[in-house]
């Protein structure tokens, strides 16, 4: 392969490995300080003959074994939550518009699960107990959108931190190579990583960017069944885009290791471009 | 005399609508064209304060070591990718417990 064709491929590495997360309007998830009885109860209808002979008054040894196990739930989602709120904190890429709309929604879920506790813990009749327990339930709805939402989010800024962290070292090994090659070295191999590392770098971007416009329309599905059905096939259509651009990035770090490996060969070059560029 | 007025006016024009072209953009300095970086249409303030690639040496930092240093710090970023999707495995799988009393 002649040198100037060596070049030309060298420098069609994919450009554009660019990442736009865009500051989508995250739909604003009302905290639910109210009861919802109307949701879809995903609990069993347990209630027996026996329980309802207790006096509404006084906390049964069930009622208290529900408190708990309401409890139990309510802190697992809190602190699942919190540790979210942390991941977001740390995004590098997103807007700050972006993060303050993913911190105010799981903020209003912490809130107000925090409020449905306080209520729970203090309640002694039977019936509003019933009521209250179902909506940790509903209130799941909103954590299963909120949760998977933030993650998709964290997950697509990182994917767009480690691209452009990746294209700055192309560049540089772009750089490398080109220096390499005018000081008389076969660097076709290298030059055939390099154009797949641009290749992987566009589709990683492309892929975290889809799964960002896929769920930053959805709504809680408050019990229905369509919604739902919509929200977690977009959820597992984001989750699949990632995992392939994170697989795109794997790959692509490989062909780094291709391309330095072969720069270690060329040791002579490399020490010139160096001085050249220090003076 | 007068022609070579023209050439003087003639030639500074050519050198203001140059300079003008160049401050469009319309005139720019060709380099490695592969990894032309485009700006992420959002960008958090924050990104500021760090180089903008993220990479812990400078851009212009070709040397073995600086791709050394800046492959380990890709592949802490990786595997902090590994926790990511591990993370949002886990939310997305979920599953309300059973209220029974």
């Amino acid at each position: 392969m002649s040198n100037q064709n060596v070049m030309k491929r060298v420098g069609v590495m994919v450009a554009g490995a660019a990442v736009l997360v865009p500051a989508f309007a995250l739909a604003q998830v009302q905290a639910q300080t109210n009861v919802d009885v109307t949701a879809q109860a995903q609990t069993p209808a347990a209630t027996t003959a026996a329980q309802t002979n207790v006096s509404a008054t006084v906390a049964t040894p069930a009622m208290k074994a529900a408190i708990a196990k309401a409890d139990q739930e309510i802190d697992r989602r809190i602190a699942a939550l919190n540790d979210l709120i942390g991941r977001i904190g740390q995004m590098t890429r997103v807007s700050a518009t972006l993060k303050q709309g993913l911190t105010s929604n799981t903020q209003g879920q912490i809130t107000a699960l925090t409020t449905l506790k306080a209520k729970i813990d203090a309640g002694t009749d039977l019936a509003t107990l019933k009521t209250d327990v179902q909506s940790v339930t509903s209130s799941y709805r909103t954590f299963a959108l909120v949760a998977p939402q933030g993650r998709v989010s964290a997950s697509a800024d990182r994917v767009a931190n480690v691209t452009i962290m990746m294209q700055a070292l192309g560049a540089k090994l772009q750089l490398r190579l080109q220096a390499a090659q005018t000081a008389g070295n076969d660097v076709t191999a290298a030059a055939a990583a390099l154009n797949d590392l641009g290749a992987n770098l566009s589709d990683a971007n492309t892929r975290a960017q889809a799964a960002i416009n896929g769920i930053a329309p959805l709504t809680p599905d408050n019990g229905d069944a369509t919604v739902k059905a919509t929200n977690d096939k977009a959820f597992k259509t984001a989750q699949a885009d990632l995992k392939t651009a994170q697989s795109d990035l794997v790959t692509g770090r490989k062909d780094i290791d291709v391309i330095i490996k072969a720069l270690s060969t060329m040791h002579a070059a490399a020490a010139a471009t160096t001085t050249t560029q220090t003076q | 005399m007068g022609s070579s007025i023209k050439w003087v006016v003639s030639i500074i024009v050519i050198i203001i609508l140059a300079g003008v072209a160049w401050k469009m953009g319309y005139l720019k300095m060709s380099g490695p064209t592969g990894m032309a970086t485009t700006t992420p249409s959002i960008i958090a303030t924050t990104t500021e304060t760090v180089p903008s690639s993220g990479l812990p040496t400078a851009d212009t930092d070709t040397s073995d070591a600086a791709m050394v240093q800046d492959s380990a710090a890709i592949d802490a970023q990786i595997q902090g990718m590994n926790s990511d999707q591990a993370s949002l495995d886990q939310s997305m799988s979920d599953k309300p417990v059973t209220q029974s009393y």
